[in-house]
């Protein structure tokens, strides 16, 4: 069996960017929590061969009610991880130990590497790992990953490890230990379950008794699969609540009737486990960590942050990144089209004379003449519109300008009734809304998961999409403000409706990253990185359809949905052949358009059309996404809500929109 | 008093919290618990969120749980 090491920590800790130093995997690193929201595996070479790595969605703690703890969880128990790297944030130690303590009762052998160590130097914090490494029984690195600090160090322990397992840390006791009025339950439950669940490799369902047994304690979601399997342990578990409701064991000063307690509702009060978990941590913590004096000038870093975290500041640093934006992707479009066609001049001078040497109305000719166009319009248009958004996002997401954007868009969003956190999912849809979808996983409940994907699907644009309707109000004098007010008006509508229908709840409590600097050089290659997105997939797309469009319209077998002009020139204001461009989005919203470029189309025309096209079905990357995460049925409605709203789109601007 | 009723700049300590059980596990995750000493840094105009710092990490609050959350000076 290969070695497995899983690198697992809070959100935003530095886990990516140690998988990455590990294994070269190329995984994405962004200053926010939940970037990561799948696992990823890499490999890396050592002395005694291949060891896999696994690098996880990051998670508070290891109590089972959210995706990405269920995410965490699943990992370390079913994949028969050998080694786990605690990643942790120095700066943030006492939060972070909470999930240290957690997994040490996994028993599985354990590092701790401890990251952003110069983030703590700057909060005046001197942490003694020695003590540190102790206090855990683990071995523990400092390490500032950004920076490959500590990497050498924690490559060899892993090597030692993957060579000799045997030579593992053996931990015959978690440090933490609880009251002995707890523990004595623990004890207690762990007897029965070593009776009622059969060992396997001295682990009963995946997890050591005792582990089991805290986890039983302190209601995890995983029960209910349990509990239908060993019914025997839905009583035990029931009888003790029944005590702890009674006050037969004392509940530990937790808050009153154990709200706080993560685990408890009213009808499962629990004992008080998390909380002295949360104590024992913060005692660590005090022992190892000594407070200095901080002296020397403040960095631009943090000036920069408390500027930020100003609001009287902060929203007009914020509004004037907005304006920057828009107009570094104007400067770039300015200067493609600049620049683009006289490149390519030559390409295309060739490509049109080729097509003289066929015979009139060939298919070799329309192919031919139809390829100048297939070739101009995305590298004059849509990469630079791409590239820029691209740009952008990258900055957002590594300088920790995205979390505080979400942090200012709350209000609005709170009268759409989605949550502020929404906005990261939102924002990551105007470079691909794939991603956004996934990223729904960080919110925190079913209902505004869906909300978000939904808007994610039919409204919110993606960079492809926004580069082809620049394109297209280019060719056609189409209005790009009527595109985008309808865009806008069915986002907030759709907003209102499924908020309303799915009572999303939008409470805010989100953790704030530090600002960090980013480096032009992180940013450039992360946006590099998803223009091969650019060239993979949305070239390709673009130059076969603008190809296959051009043959069917050639060939007159396009002509056959002129019978339809009436009820589309009626309803829509467009003609039936257009309507062929909004079939097109189903396979990809950024192909329709190129059905648009070869009819002839006035302003008034295209700009339904574009409209229509940018408020329709999902692409099938999306569409994937969401039967896989919530089902065929979501997909189904989804899929029903974008085809009124395109056509209702269509319907209400031939009615409003004057002769243009 | 409430989270909500603090200003800028002063340093509170959080006795209580009623909320559902979504952000109740988020305050707990975050390190927002009982007898946690947290220093409120902003208030967003219009109603918006609260920035509270706990520790070294700075938290926003929305102002509706915010309104919940029960801490003395
Ligand atoms: N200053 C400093 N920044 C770091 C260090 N390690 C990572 N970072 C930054 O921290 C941020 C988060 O890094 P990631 O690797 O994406 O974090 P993660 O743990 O994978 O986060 P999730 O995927 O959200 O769980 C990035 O902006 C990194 O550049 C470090 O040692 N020092
Ligand atoms: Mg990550």
């Amino acid at each position: 069996m290969q070695f497995t090491v899983a690198l697992v920590g809070q959100p935003n800790v530095g886990k990516s960017v140690i998988m990455n130093l590990l294994t070269g995997a190329g995984a994405v690193v962004s200053n926010y929590p939940g970037t990561t929201v799948e696992i990823t595996q890499g490999y890396m070479e050592g002395p005694s061969g291949r060891i896999t790595v696994i690098d996880t969605p990051g998670t508070y703690s290891l109590h089972s009610d959210t995706e990405e703890q269920r995410v965490a969880q699943r990992v370390l128990l079913e994949a028969g991880v050998d080694l786990i790297v605690n990643v942790a944030d120095a700066r943030n130690l006492s939060r972070n130990l909470y999930l240290t303590l957690q997994l040490l009762d996994l028993d599985i052998p354990m590092v701790l590497a401890l990251n952003q160590m110069d983030m703590a130097r700057e909060a005046g914090m001197i942490i003694d790992t020695t003590a540190l490494e102790e206090k855990l029984q683990i071995p523990a690195i400092p390490m500032i990953a950004s920076k490959g600090e500590g990497l050498e160090e924690l490559e060899k322990l892993i090597w030692k490890a993957a060579g000799s397992p045997e030579t593992l840390p053996a931990r015959a006791t978690s440090p933490m230990r609880f009251s002995p009025e707890i523990e004595r339950v623990i004890g207690m439950l762990q007897g029965q379950i070593e009776q009622i669940i059969p060992e396997e490799e001295g682990k009963h369902r995946l997890h050591p008794s005792r582990a089991l047994a805290i986890h039983l304690m302190e209601h995890d979601a995983l029960d209910e699969d349990l509990f239908s399997i060993y019914p025997e342990l839905a009583h035990l578990v029931e009888d003790l609540q029944e005590k702890v409701a009674s006050k037969r064991f004392q509940c530990a000063g937790c808050f009153r009737g154990c709200w706080f307690c993560p685990a408890a509702d009213d009808s499962h009060p629990v004992l008080p486990t998390c909380l002295e978990r949360t104590r024992q941590a913060q005692a660590i913590t005090t022992a190892v960590v000594r407070r200095c004096r901080l002296e020397g000038p403040v960095s631009t870093r943090v000036r920069l942050e408390r500027l930020l975290d100003n609001p009287s500041t902060g929203i007009p640093i914020l509004a004037l990144v907005a304006y920057l934006a828009v107009r570094l992707t104007l400067e770039i479009l300015e200067f493609a089209e600049e620049f683009v066609p006289v490149i390519l001049e030559p390409v295309v001078g060739f490509i049109a004379g080729l097509a003289g040497s066929f015979r009139q109305g060939s298919l070799a000719e329309i192919i031919i003449t139809a390829i100048p166009e297939g070739v101009l319009l995305p590298f004059e248009v849509v990469m630079p519109t791409m590239l820029s958004i691209y740009l952008i996002m990258a900055l957002l997401e590594d300088s920790g300008l995205m979390p505080r954007i979400a942090v200012m868009m709350d209000r609005i969003m709170s009268f759409l009734k989605i949550p502020g956190q929404s906005i990261i999912p939102f924002l990551l849809g105007f470079g691909c809304r794939a991603p956004g979808v996934l990223a729904t996983r960080t919110l925190p409940n079913r209902e505004s998961r869906i909300v978000v994907s939904t808007l994610l699907a039919i409204p919110i644009p993606c960079a492809a999409t926004l580069g082809i309707i620049t394109g297209v109000a280019r060719a056609f004098g189409a209005d790009l403000r009527v595109i985008y007010g309808a865009i806008a008006v069915v986002f907030l509508l759709l907003a209102r409706l499924v908020a309303r229908c799915l009572q999303a709840d939008s409470e805010l409590v989100m953790e704030i990253p530090p600002v960090r600097l980013p480096s032009a050089r992180a940013v450039a290659g992360k946006a590099w990185m998803r223009m091969e997105s650019f060239f993979k997939q949305v070239l390709p797309v673009l130059m076969i359809t603008g190809i296959g469009v051009r043959v069917l319209l050639n060939t007159g077998i396009l002509s056959v949905l002129s019978r339809l002009d009436p009820i589309s020139a009626g309803l829509f204001g467009i003609t039936g052949q257009s309507l062929v461009s909004v079939a097109v989005t189903v396979v990809q919203r950024y192909a329709a358009p190129m059905v648009l470029l070869n009819l002839p189309l006035g302003a008034r025309e295209a700009t339904i059309a574009a409209s229509m096209i940018s408020l329709s079905l999902p692409c099938i990357p999306v569409s994937y996404l969401i039967a896989r995460e919530f089902g065929w049925k979501t997909l189904a409605a989804i899929y029903g809500l974008a085809l009124g709203i395109t056509l209702s789109t269509g319907f209400v601007l031939n009615l409003i929109l004057p002769a243009m | 008093m409430t989270l909500l009723d603090t200003r800028p700049g002063d340093e509170v300590t959080i006795d209580t919290a009623r909320a559902g059980r979504g952000a109740m596990r988020r305050l707990w995750d975050l390190g927002l618990l009982p007898g946690t000493k947290v220093k409120t840094v902003a208030a967003h105009p219009f109603r918006g969120p609260i920035l509270v710092r706990v520790g070294e990490c700075t938290v926003a609050v929305g102002r509706k749980l915010a309104s919940r959350i029960y801490v003395t000076k």
